[in-house]
């Protein structure tokens, strides 16, 4: 679901799905799974199913798997408290 | 110019931002969204979950399982809170009959803010039993309501069975410096519960 994606160097919009091109086109800068769902209006399960196969395809990539499980470390909490605290 | 201009783009396009999340839980109309809404640096964003739960009545005979689709909204917000961490507040519905998306909610989560509507207290208690027998550090904030019986964080406490480690304390969901109050608690608590020091 906070999985970020982004879309690798010099993927060009193939005139594939139209998902796929939008998806790719939200993607350019790093973007969650959830915001790609709720900009493009795509159930989660849907996105999560084309971005399974746009990177099995190298058009995007993501943060090594299990970066999001695990749990924060300290210095991560800590970022966390002082951005919040600068809002 | 150009050429670092580019290469600005290339390094922001190799790191990925590290993302964390804080789940808002409570009862219906408890105050999630406007919570969400509150410190959130977009404005917040839904999005439909749909889970399929396996049903109980399952016929072995022909083999084939019993569904349930449900399409559950989910509505979230983003805080940038560093050049490579991202934030994201879930505000997730609270009701006992979704409890079978509740694990993959609270999977990977930094911690939880359970809303608690003091017109409704009874409505929050799922998510407090969730979160303690999940080991999902969280906090409770009571939500006071206009008109609503005025409710004292002990007696809340009280109330919800909540143990004493667990930081209890008012807020208003629709005023951000509140909102602030509730996450910087929270996440200090997480850190203290990390890192039990005396001077932590
Ligand atoms: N007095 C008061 N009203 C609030 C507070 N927080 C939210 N409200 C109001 O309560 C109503 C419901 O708030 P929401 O944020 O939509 O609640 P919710 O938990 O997202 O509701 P559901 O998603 O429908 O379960 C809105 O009209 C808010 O303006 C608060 O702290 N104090
Ligand atoms: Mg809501």
């Amino acid at each position: 679901m906070i999985t970020i994606v982004v879309a690798e160097h010099g993927r060009a919009v193939r005139s594939l799905e139209p998902e796929r091109g939008e998806i790719l086109r939200l993607c350019h800068r790093p973007i969650s799974v959830a915001e790609i769902s709720a900009r493009l209006d795509i159930p989660l399960t849907v996105v999560r199913v084309l971005l399974g196969d746009m990177l099995a395809e190298g058009d995007v990539r993501t943060r090594a798997s299990g970066a999001v499980a695990r749990l924060p470390e300290k210095q991560v909490l800590q970022a966390v408290l002082d951005g919040i605290r600068r809002l | 110019m150009a050429s670092a201009d580019s290469e600005a783009v290339a390094a922001e396009r190799e790191a990925i931002p590290r993302s964390v999340k804080i789940l808002v839980a409570g009862g219906f109309g408890a105050g999630k969204t406007t919570l969400v809404g509150s410190v959130s640096e977009i404005e917040p964003l839904c999005t439909e979950e749909t889970m399929t739960e396996t049903g109980h009545g399952v016929d072995d005979t022909c083999g084939v399982e019993g569904k349930d689709t449900t399409t559950v909204a989910l509505d979230f917000g983003r805080i940038s809170v560093a050049s490579d961490v991202v934030l994201y507040l879930f505000g997730t519905p609270g009701q006992e009959r979704f409890w079978f998306m509740w694990d993959e909610w609270a999977d990977g989560a930094l911690g939880a803010v359970v809303l608690a509507d003091t017109r409704r207290l009874d409505t929050c208690f799922h998510a407090v039993d969730f979160f303690e027998r999940r080991g999902v550090p969280f906090v409770v904030a009571v939500n006071r309501f206009d008109g609503a019986d005025d409710y004292r964080e002990e007696e809340v406490r009280e109330a919800l069975d909540v143990p004493a480690r667990v930081p209890v304390l008012t807020a208003d969901a629709r005023v951000r410096e509140s909102c602030k109050k509730v996450l910087i608690d929270l996440v200090s608590y997480v850190i203290r519960l990390r890192d039990p020091s005396p001077h932590g």
